[in-house]
């Protein structure tokens, strides 16, 4: 249950003061977001992230590139559930 | 310094048994979704227990967002006390789930799971029906984009 105050400040642009239909859903988004990995980007310097974005990305590639291996040995296209 | 790649490598090595969920696995269905963290649901077994806390161990894992100075040992002990875990390492942060949201234990994951080779080594990544279940059981806002994209690719977009 949210009183009157809860919703306004759900609804309000924390930037601008004004109220903003969007905010509902952008705080339904930020419920889920994982603030210790955010604290832990803070807490390096501008070149420690890109070193570690750069690492996270190479492991990206490699898996798109071990997903499209796997996919062109057996081209199997599944039913939707 | 994070490290993805030696992270996993990491748990490889050390003969863990896990399958890899979460955004990474979506990466190697095809997403487009980039994401920055590893989450694999790990076997629950005695002697994998051991392996897991064996490798991980080195890596001087912390709980993530936990108060500064809390007491807290990883090893196979603690492991077995507890479930999922959300940790700090050296080489970065991964979530080890002992069961994830919507039944996604090792055993109900492993055996429709795929092994597909990542830098050199195996590597075993969860099927996507079953990723984009444990997506639709978490019930996430963030998720639900995510979901949309997986389901295109499960069709063959």
């Amino acid at each position: 249950m949210h009183d009157a105050r809860d919703v306004e400040a759900r609804t309000t642009n924390p930037d601008t003061g004004d109220h903003d239909s969007m905010q509902d859903v952008i705080a339904l988004y930020r419920r889920d977001i994982d603030m210790t990995l955010i604290r832990e980007r803070l807490a390096m310097s501008v070149g420690e992230r890109f070193a570690a974005h750069e690492r996270a990305l190479d492991l990206v590639l490699e898996l798109r590139r071990a997903g499209q291996a796997m996919r062109d040995a057996a081209p199997v296209r599944e039913t939707a559930p | 310094m994070s490290d993805m790649p030696s992270l996993l490598a990491t748990l490889v090595d050390g003969g863990v048994d896990f399958v890899l969920i979460g955004g990474m696995a979506g990466v190697a269905h095809g997403s487009s979704r980039v994401t920055v963290d590893i989450d694999v649901v790990y076997g629950r077994s005695p002697t994998n227990i051991e392996r897991l806390a064996a490798a991980l161990a080195p890596l001087a894992p912390t709980l993530r967002g936990a108060p500064p100075g809390l007491p807290f040992t990883f090893n196979a002990a603690t492991i077995r006390a507890g479930l999922n875990f959300t940790l700090q390492t050296s080489l970065g942060p991964i979530d080890l789930l002992g069961e994830a949201v919507g039944g996604g234990t090792w055993d109900a994951l492993a055996p429709q799971s795929t092994i597909i080779e990542v830098f050199g080594r195996p590597c075993r990544v969860v099927s996507l029906p079953q990723l984009i279940a444990l997506k639709r059981a978490a019930g996430r806002p963030k998720d639900l984009e995510a979901i949309a994209e997986l389901e295109s690719l499960h069709r063959g977009a």
